[in-house]
This record gives structure tokens, C-alpha cells and sequence, in this order.
């Protein structure tokens, strides 16, 4: 025979190996397109605060070296976004469109941008400079407050409306949710 | 034509040290099918090749949207490693399959976030059918028929077992995979003459559309969503010096192009997605005089300059790599 199956065996053994210390995600090989965000059975690991829950009064801590609490917020604007950013190609892609689609339609609404990634309001102060987004509002999320409440990574969108309540809580893909949560906002 | 006991041997030490922990990774070098070496393609006649490969890849900023070169954020350090087993496989006279399987190590250091995370990569299968039946090296052109380049058309299909954002994950730094199924069509023209090589590649990628109920662990309104197509092209070329003892040293230098489309949300153009950039490669390979043992040193780099590419970081890659191959 011209091929050794044991070579063949070395392979599947590895593979079987790699699926032993880090299981395959099957969701991938075949993935589900059901819709389980009620479904409490289900509820993954991750889920941090959903759409329909209320948020605690939280404190920001601004890259200008102010402090805001998202109550006061509210009371002076109808919903707040809050979007995770690393200061990464996707992430400016992402606040880009916010800032020329989204933001100038929504006067009302607060745009935050949140830093999870710096050690200090200085260095987060410092990413926001380099990048040339000074017209926004940027906070840093100290001690991951916010990242662990709502799971945030990068792109992570949240929009909370003037009643603390999450409205959207999911990537920010290519803006359309956002769109549509911001103008079903009263 | 069987294994040799030293073949065996080294497959079995290679195993062994899979199962502790280490990682080899498996490629190919086509020396004398054409003459270049790319990876995972068997040279002609060969029967079966090995390949195991460690690829450090440095980030080094990014390109925005707009093509403007920008610095990573003050303090950061952000690396992945991916080692890789491969083989290829003859299957016909003119046709070899190959099979891919990476392992992916993420490092990522900003000031204020530290964070490894590693798991499976996304294995890749595929075959080249070759469009010559001898070998395509010559020592010097006597006729037309000697200037013909070897020729490759392959295709390989990418399986995403490795973990996507659309898995029950914490964050952006555990993927390991793109989460698609994606199926690549190429062609490699590849012609060497006396010491001299030249390589044009040519790829165009392809990925099915996924249902999506899931970011990073948590439930969402589900969506459909395609990735964009991928075009690759890359142009090398390469100078063999060959020792006394038939042991040989290749320098190769080469470009290479890399575009991104727009993916599809629900079946619409993701406006903001997709990339460009432009890459240079330069590389070392040693092949010893049999050219059944190819250790290579390849560094794929970026300029850092404005329009060199969009909405994609710049990288410093740089991969070791040793194949072997069985004839």
C-alpha cells in the first residue's frame, strides 16, 4: 500500500487530542439560527444584563477627568449608548458610522464610548487624542464594572432608555439594530 | 513505496510530543514540481509529505477605514501564535488532497487588560490538481516547452472548528476561527530556471452564509450573515544557492495583495465591513540535497504608511517551518 494508515491514525489522534483539552464548537459546524433569548434553560454563560432588564445607577468616569452617573444622565437625555472600544480598525470603522449616520440624528441621545482596555483615565484620555475622537464622550471602564455587568467586548453596543431599561445589548455589526432601537425610543 | 523505520520514527516522536502538549505544525514544499516553496503542495512525483510549522504573528498598528496608518493604543501588546500540522497526500498521478490542522494561541497586553486564551484553529482540507506531468525546473531553456511553469489548480474547503465570536465565549480575544465554512478556488504558476524562481499565486475564497443566535455567550435576535469574499494574489520570486554537498540556501523575496468584500447581513451589504492590504514577504528556505527535508524562515511584513492598506491591522509574521517529504 502506498499510504501508511498509521499516519492517517496520527491525525484523528491529534484531532481527537485537540477536542479532549478544548472541545470543538459544534455550534459552528452546524449552527442554530432558533431563536433562545427567553428561553431560560438555555441561558449561556456569559449573558451579563439582557434587553427588558434595569440597570443599576452606574458612574462614569470620563477620559476629561469628570465623573457622571448614569442617572443624572437621564435626566437630562431620553436613552444613553454606551459602545466597548478597544481603539481598533473595527472599532473606529464602527464609530465612524456612528458619528456620521447615527449620532447627529439623535441630539437627545448620549454617545458614550468606553475604554476597557486602558490602565488610567490618562491612557484612555491618550487612545481617545491619537484617534481624533475628542467629539465624543469617552469614559474608562474602571475595574471592568461595566464590561462584567454587561459581558462587553469589542463592539459591544448597549442602549439604555431614560428608564434604565436595556434596550439593545449585542455586537454593533453594521448599525441597523442600533437605527432601529434608537428611533423606537419615545 | 512504504514508510521508512526512520520515518516512523520521527511521525511517532512527532505524535508523542502533540499528545504533551507541543505543537507541530505539518506543510509541504514543492521543490522541483515547479520549484518554489509553497507550502502544502507535494512536489511532483513525491508521495506523501509532512509539515509542521510555528507562526508568530506581532501586531504593529492599523490602517482605518480611510487608508490613514495609526499606532495600537499607547502601552499595548497584542500577539497570536498558530502552530500548524499538515500533510499532503498523492492520490493520482496529477492530483494530491491536503489536510490542515491549526492551533491558535492569543496574547493580548493593553495597560489595563492582560489576556491568553488558545484553542483549535480552522481546519482546512483541499486538493491541487497539477497540469503538467514533468517536472518544470530546467537547468537552461533550450525550447519553448522549457519556459512552460508548473501549474496548479486547487481548491480547499475551510471547516470552522475553531471558536468564532458566535460561541459561548466571554470576549473578542478567545476567537480562534471565523465561524464560517469557506471554500477557496486558486491557481499557482510556478517556474524555476537554473537557480532562479518565480511564483504568481492567485486565490478567491467564497464562504456560505450561517444562521447566528449567539455573540460572545449571549442569545440575540438571530440574523443571517455571509462573509465577505476574499481575493489573494501574491508574486514572489526566489535565488537558489546550491553547496558543494547539494545541500541548498533559497532567498525569496515577494508581494502579496489581499482584499476583503463586503459581508452580507440578512442578505445585505455590510457597508462597513471588509479590507485591503498590501504585503512583502521575504524568506530563507534550506532543503538538503535529496530536497526531502525543507526548513524554512519566512517573515511577512507591512509597510507602515498611509494607503498600504483599510480597515485592517498591520502585522509582523513570521513562521518557521519543516517539511518532509516521502517519495
Amino acid at each position: 500500500m502506498l499510504f501508511d494508515k498509521k499516519y492517517f491514525l496520527y491525525l484523528l489522534a491529534i484531532l481527537y487530542s485537540f477536542s479532549c483539552s478544548n472541545p470543538l464548537p459544534l455550534s459552528n459546524l452546524f449552527p442554530d439560527g432558533t431563536d433562545k433569548r427567553n428561553i431560560n434553560s438555555e441561558n449561556p454563560t456569559y449573558s451579563g444584563l439582557q434587553v427588558g432588564n434595569s440597570v443599576p445607577d452606574l458612574t462614569f468616569f470620563n477620559t476629561d477627568g469628570t465623573t457622571e452617573t448614569l442617572s443624572n444622565i437621564l435626566r437630562l437625555r431620553k436613552g444613553v449608548v454606551i459602545y466597548f472600544t478597544m481603539w481598533c480598525p473595527l472599532c473606529e470603522t464602527h464609530m465612524d458610522y456612528i458619528r456620521f449616520n447615527i449620532k447627529p440624528g439623535y441630539p437627545d441621545i448620549e454617545f458614550y464610548l468606553m475604554d476597557y482596555v486602558s490602565a488610567t483615565i490618562t491612557g484612555a484620555q491618550d487612545n481617545q487624542t491619537a484617534t481624533g475622537y475628542t467629539d465624543f464622550q469617552a469614559a474608562l471602564d474602571k475595574n471592568f464594572t461595566l464590561t462584567d455587568l454587561f459581558y462587553g467586548t469589542m463592539g459591544t453596543t448597549i442602549v439604555i432608555d431614560k428608564k434604565s431599561v436595556i434596550k439593545m445589548n449585542e455586537d454593533f455589526k453594521n448599525g441597523q439594530r442600533l437605527s432601529n432601537v434608537l428611533a423606537a425610543i419615545p | 513505496m512504504n514508510f521508512s523505520k526512520k520515518n516512523i520514527t520521527f511521525a511517532m516522536i512527532a505524535f508523542i510530543a502533540v499528545m504533551a502538549g507541543f505543537f507541530f505544525p505539518l506543510s509541504a514544499a514543492s521543490c522541483c514540481g515547479g520549484g518554489s516553496s509553497a507550502s502544502l503542495v507535494l512536489p511532483k512525483f513525491a508521495r506523501f509529505l509532512y509539515d509542521t510549522s510555528v507562526a508568530h504573528e506581532l501586531y504593529d498598528g492599523f490602517w482605518n477605514s480611510k487608508g490613514q496608518y495609526q499606532k495600537d493604543p499607547v502601552g499595548s501588546d497584542l500577539r497570536q501564535m498558530r502552530i500548524n500540522m499538515g500533510a499532503a497526500y498523492r492520490v493520482h498521478d496529477n492530483i494530491q488532497t491536503f489536510l490542515s490542522i491549526p492551533y491558535v494561541v492569543n496574547i493580548n497586553q493593553y495597560t489595563g487588560l492582560k489576556n491568553t486564551t488558545y484553542g483549535a484553529g480552522d481546519i482546512t482540507l483541499g486538493l491541487n490538481i497539477e497540469l503538467f506531468n514533468d517536472i518544470r525546473c530546467v537547468y537552461r531553456v533550450l525550447s519553448l516547452d522549457d519556459l512552460w511553469p508548473a501549474i496548479y489548480l486547487g481548491a480547499k474547503v475551510t471547516v470552522p472548528t475553531g471558536i468564532s465570536p458566535y460561541d459561548n465565549i466571554p470576549n473578542s480575544f478567545d476567537i480562534t476561527g471565523l465561524g464560517f465554512y469557506t471554500f477557496d478556488f486558486g491557481l499557482l504558476l510556478d517556474k524555476t530556471i537554473k537557480s532562479w524562481n518565480i511564483s504568481i499565486a492567485g486565490n478567491y475564497s467564497v464562504g456560505l452564509q450561517r444562521p447566528v443566535n449567539m455573540e460572545y455567550g449571549r442569545y440575540i435576535e438571530p440574523y443571517n450573515i455571509t462573509p465577505g469574499d476574499r481575493l489573494n494574489l501574491t508574486a514572489s520570486t526566489g535565488y537558489t544557492f546550491t553547496f558543494d554537498s547539494m545541500d541548498s540556501l533559497t532567498f525569496t523575496f515577494g508581494y502579496g495583495y489581499v482584499k476583503d468584500y463586503f459581508s452580507k447581513i440578512n442578505g445585505l451589504e455590510n457597508q462597513i465591513s471588509g479590507f485591503e492590504k498590501h504585503n512583502l514577504l521575504v524568506g530563507l528556505a534550506f532543503a538538503t540535497a535529496d530536497q526531502n527535508n525543507v526548513i524554512k524562515l519566512n517573515n511577512t511584513f507591512n509597510l507602515p504608511l498611509n494607503g498600504w492598506g483599510i480597515n485592517k491591522p498591520a502585522t509582523i509574521t513570521t513562521i518557521l517551518e519543516y517539511s518532509h517529504v516521502i517519495r
